[in-house]
């Protein structure tokens, strides 16, 4: 009898170690300081916050041709170029001037532009950018149908501040001649933009590639063949001509360049940076890349937006939700236990040391496992709290004899599998879900599909097998 | 009895909210609904229980969400629905007096929200949701195959149907706000309604196959009865 109450008192107390480690933490004292020996709990947008990014349509005005007065100005510009034929600068400078005043201003967004069809695949494309480039894959997106302006949720994180400016974007490619600015390619050629980076001798080199459609790749191989560095006769002597090609992302050269020899894949692989050995400077090279990736794999957005608002926005929830998050709690885990004392008369208190130690044991998984806790996290608690209860009701309700103990723990271990597996299925399922608050969930309802198992198999069947045999005892002992 | 009582219950649940939902609709938090979202430079630190008194006796009746803006939590976000020029006079003075700073109207930056449209809120959630269901049944259609399949499908599909339609009469009768909490409260009840579904299931097919053993048992002493 006492070798089984020790094995008894033995296992109350470890279970009662894991509640106070589960619940309460390990705290040590450094430097003046309480510091948590365990890992933190990891918060989620809803409980912490979020970055906030408010797209507004552009309302800019840039400078273009007047086509309106073509005629007259080429006219003017010849006449001054035969007038000033003396010297070349004079002539270069005369055409400046005609260019200038060639020149007016026009909304970036011009008035026909601006309808919901443009606002609507605005906000699509800024959504595909978002599911490429958004951290942990989670973000809200709304946008005002009236004057087209996006509004956008997602998880801060450091780059938050460059990465927003990815969204506004226009993402317009062109690649143009460089002298006559004729468009040989736009966005409709590119298939897909990739990053890869290779290790050489001086360092390990960032690359953007360029993948054309077919179109494209044929566009490309004439481009290619057209736009080289060439030998021409120059009187008795000769002189290198070089015909370039500009790639211009929102109307900015990004690269100005000639080709060495005919492009037949399709692929452009383009230089970021230069060759590094910093890793900083690889991740920053690998970040600029990226970003490019992200703006020309969606297309261009027929209207140009400009950031309004980047700014990290605190959660909503008020202490008033907190406490009325913990009161609902207690108040269901209070019903929990009195049901479960209904149930199990005699072996209640074993029954909810057990339960107890089990969300003790739950909560220190999920610190362990760096699952955030999110709104769908609790959600997923609240489904792993029953599995566990139920769970615990069904061990401490089956048969106990010691001849047959092994034999029913084990169909109870099958029972209690068996009305787990849908539930698991979808947990095990969201696990692999991109979306963060399904993967939350399905990793809270998973981690308490599988503590439920461990902790009844070890915990519950160690106190089941010791209460048996403590009785069985005290019988022979009689 | 009992069980023609619970069904009574859920329906009258179910009817009643489609009734409220048909004739007030729901009460759509000020994240999801039209708003404004009024900011104000606070300067310091401030208490957002506080600031949510001030907001909520200002626009009374109406749903106030209150944030802190970073890097500093100097700023206050509130947003709220149908703002009034009188309400923002009214505001600026009362944070004016609870943080002796000396904000004008002017300095209240108002930006209106649209809403959430349920399209955009529900995309990303379908796909996987559907692929775990689709899972989970065909693993309930194999299992309890002797309750028969359209039987099985028929209870796990349509407790599940139920459980999110009480959720939402719920929200339509109670005029609970539909915030962030909608969604994670459909996949509690979507979890708990699995748990519930495959445990009376599995009641039913204990019962069907001690029947079925103790027909078996009868015939056997049938049979060595009729030989005897």
């Amino acid at each position: 009898v006492k070798t089984q109450t020790l094995k008894k008192t033995l296992n109350i107390l470890v279970i009662l170690l894991i509640i106070v480690i589960g619940l309460g933490g390990i705290y040590v004292q450094e430097k003046g300081n309480w510091t948590s020996l365990l890992p933190e709990y990891q918060f989620a947008t809803d409980l912490k916050g979020y970055r906030s990014i408010v797209l507004k349509v552009s309302e800019e005005t840039k400078e273009v041709e007047d086509t309106t007065n073509t005629t007259e100005d080429n006219t003017a510009t010849e006449n001054t170029t035969t007038e000033n034929t003396t010297t070349e600068n004079t002539a270069a400078e005369n055409t400046t001037t005609n260019t200038t005043e060639n020149k007016k201003t026009e909304p970036v967004n011009s008035e026909d532009k601006l309808t919901v069809d443009n606002y609507v695949a605005s906000k699509k494309i800024v959504e595909k950018r978002l599911q490429q480039i958004s951290p942990d894959n989670y973000y809200t997106i709304k946008q005002d149908s009236y004057n087209g302006n996006i509004f956008i949720q997602m998880v801060d994180t450091e780059d938050a501040e460059e990465l927003a400016s990815v969204f506004a974007q226009q993402g317009k490619f062109r690649m143009i001649d460089n002298e006559t600015k004729e468009e040989l390619m736009t966005n409709a050629d590119i298939k897909n933009a990739k990053v890869g980076y290779s290790a050489q001798e001086t360092g390990y080199v960032v690359y953007l590639n360029l993948e054309f459609t077919k179109e494209g790749a044929e566009k490309l191989k004439q481009i290619s063949n057209t736009y080289v560095k060439t030998t021409e006769p120059d009187g008795e002597s000769t002189k290198e001509v070089t015909k370039k090609i500009d790639m211009n992302i929102d109307d900015e050269t990004i690269l100005s360049t000639y080709f060495s020899q005919e492009i037949e894949n399709g692929i452009i692989q383009l230089t970021i940076g230069e060759a590094t050995t910093s890793y900083e400077k690889l991740q920053e090279y690998l970040s600029n890349a990226s970003r490019m990736a992200v703006i020309l794999d969606n297309g261009e957005m027929p209207l140009a937006y400009v950031s309004d608002e980047n700014a990290y926005n605190g959660t909503y929830l008020t202490t008033e939700h907190v406490k009325i998050i913990f009161i609902v709690a207690g108040i269901v885990l209070a019903i929990l236990v009195l049901v479960m004392i209904g149930i199990l008369k005699k072996k209640a208190l074993e029954g909810i040391l057990s339960f107890v130690g089990y969300i003790a044991a739950y909560l220190l998984v999920l610190r362990f496992a760096n699952v955030y806790i999110s709104l769908e996290t609790m959600a997923g608690m609240v489904v792993a709290t029953i599995l566990g209860y139920l769970a615990i009701l069904k061990f401490f309700t089956m048969p106990q004899t010691e001849s047959s103990m092994q034999k029913q723990f084990m169909e109870t271990i099958k029972q209690v599998v068996v009305y787990m597996l849908p539930i698991s299925i979808i947990a095990i399922t969201l696990c692999f879900a991109k979306w963060l608050p399904l993967y939350n969930f399905g990793m809270a309802v998973f981690w308490g599909v599988v503590i439920t198992l461990v902790w009844n198999a070890i915990f519950t069947r160690t106190s089941m097998v010791n209460t048996t045999k403590t009785d069985k005892a005290r019988e022979e002992g009689k | 009895m009992k069980k023609k009582i619970v069904v009574a219950l859920i329906a009258v649940i179910l009817i009643a909210g489609l009734i409220c939902a048909g004739a007030r609709g729901f009460n759509v938090d000020a994240m999801y609904a039209n708003a404004t979202k009024i900011n104000a430079y606070i300067g310091k630190d401030f208490d957002k229980d506080a600031v949510k008194e001030i907001a909520k006796e200002i626009f009374t009746g109406k749903e106030v969400l209150v944030q802190k803006v970073r890097p500093f939590q100097d700023v206050v976000s509130i947003t709220t629905s149908g703002v009034e020029e009188w309400q923002i006079e009214e505001l600026t003075k009362r944070l004016n007096e609870q943080y002796e700073l000396s904000l004008e109207k002017e300095d209240i930056v108002q930006t209106q929200l649209p809403y959430m449209e349920l399209k955009d809120m529900l995309t990303q959630y379908i796909v996987p949701l559907a692929i775990g269901f689709l899972l989970a049944f065909a693993y309930m259609g194999v299992r309890f195959r002797k309750l028969g399949v359209i039987k099985t499908m028929g209870i796990s599909i349509g407790s599940l149907v139920v459980g999110e339609a009480m959720l939402v009469s719920l929200y339509a009768i109670t005029r609970l706000p539909v915030n962030m909490f909608a969604i994670s409260a459909s996949l509690a009840i979507m979890g708990l309604v699995f748990i519930g579904s495959t445990l009376y299931l599995e009641s039913k097919l204990k019962k069907v196959e001690k029947e079925e053993k103790q027909a078996s048992k009868a015939e056997q002493e049938e049979t060595s009865t009729a030989t005897e």
